[in-house]
């Protein structure tokens, strides 16, 4: 049983691999590079992190790095702004899947928790999930913050996600917080996802 | 101190935000011009943001006016800044 599973520099994320690990899950770690928008500190957090979840695997996990922040400035340019967080992750899913079947995962592990950020509502979690046809796990998803504070600080990883590093700049002030799929497919129509996908997939590095 | 931004310094990184006084909308693809011809290098240009550098120096320019500048020092922040909206007009 393997997944992959979408890493950020954040305290989420290592730790809903922590707990699928401890399920007796294989991961496959994958970090979208959101550079330039967001500094170099990201991807020290990300070799961290993979470290530290590599210890608790008791092997390497082998550890992908996609170029993401391309496919950011194309949304970014051509979509509305306000569904731009969507359309990201959308984009994400897309390339963990392609990613994961690649490497004999069978399923997407993510660090969302449901109502944290704009990207986590219902109506949005939703309309994501949608752009992948791999099922979804979200250990973290009734789970308290502080609940994922506690576990990060276990696993070592809280230090490491909580030091200085630059947020993504390229969030709209004002995301959308309850999307239609009608509406991101019509902003999705204005992409070459298939195109995108296959530039972002191409182009990840392994660690 | 300058009069047309204030400068401040982000909770969670070595960089700071040039925030203009004054309501201004920056037209991002004119920016792009101006800069190239000023001698930046543009990193990304997403429409309504472009990231550009200079002198080793990362910045990213939103269409609301605001600057990032990716350094943790406040002087060389406030002279990219400077230097950077003096180009733009």
């Amino acid at each position: 049983m393997k997944g992959v599973l979408l890493l950020s520099g954040g305290i989420d994320s290592p730790v809903a691999g922590l707990m699928m690990l401890d399920r007796g899950m294989d991961l496959v770690l994958l970090h979208m590079d959101n550079r330039p928008f967001t500094d170099d500190r990201q991807m020290l957090k990300v070799r961290s992190l993979a470290d530290a979840l590599s210890k608790r695997a008791g092997k390497p996990l082998p550890t992908f790095v996609a170029p993401h922040g391309k496919a950011q400035a194309r949304i970014a340019k051509s979509c509305d702004r306000h569904v731009h967080c969507i359309l990201c992750r959308r984009m994400m899913l897309r390339v963990a899947q392609a990613i994961g079947e690649r490497e004999g995962a069978s399923c997407i592990v993510t660090g969302e928790s449901l109502g944290q950020v704009a990207s986590q509502t219902m109506a949005n979690i939703a309309v994501e999930e949608e752009a992948t046809t791999m099922p979804m796990l979200r250990p973290l998803i009734g789970l308290d913050k502080e609940e994922v504070v506690v576990r990060a600080r276990a696993l070592g990883t809280f230090q490491v996600s909580t030091a200085p590093g630059l947020c993504c700049t390229i969030v709209p002030e004002k995301p959308s917080t309850g999307a239609r799929l009608s509406r991101i497919l019509g902003e999705e129509a204005k992409l070459d996802v298939g195109g995108l996908v296959a530039e972002l997939v191409s182009g990840a590095v392994r660690l | 101190m300058s009069a047309r931004f204030s400068l401040v310094k982000t909770c969670s990184a070595d960089a700071f935000d040039a925030i203009p006084r004054r309501l201004t909308s920056v037209d991002i693809s004119r920016a792009v011009e101006s800069l190239k011809r000023a001698g930046y290098s543009i990193v990304a240009d997403a429409g309504r943001l472009c990231v550009v550098e200079k002198d080793g120096r990362e910045m990213t320019l939103y269409s609301s006016g605001r600057v990032l500048v990716k350094t943790g020092d406040e002087e060389e922040a406030r002279r990219a800044a400077e230097e950077l909206y003096a180009c733009i007009g």
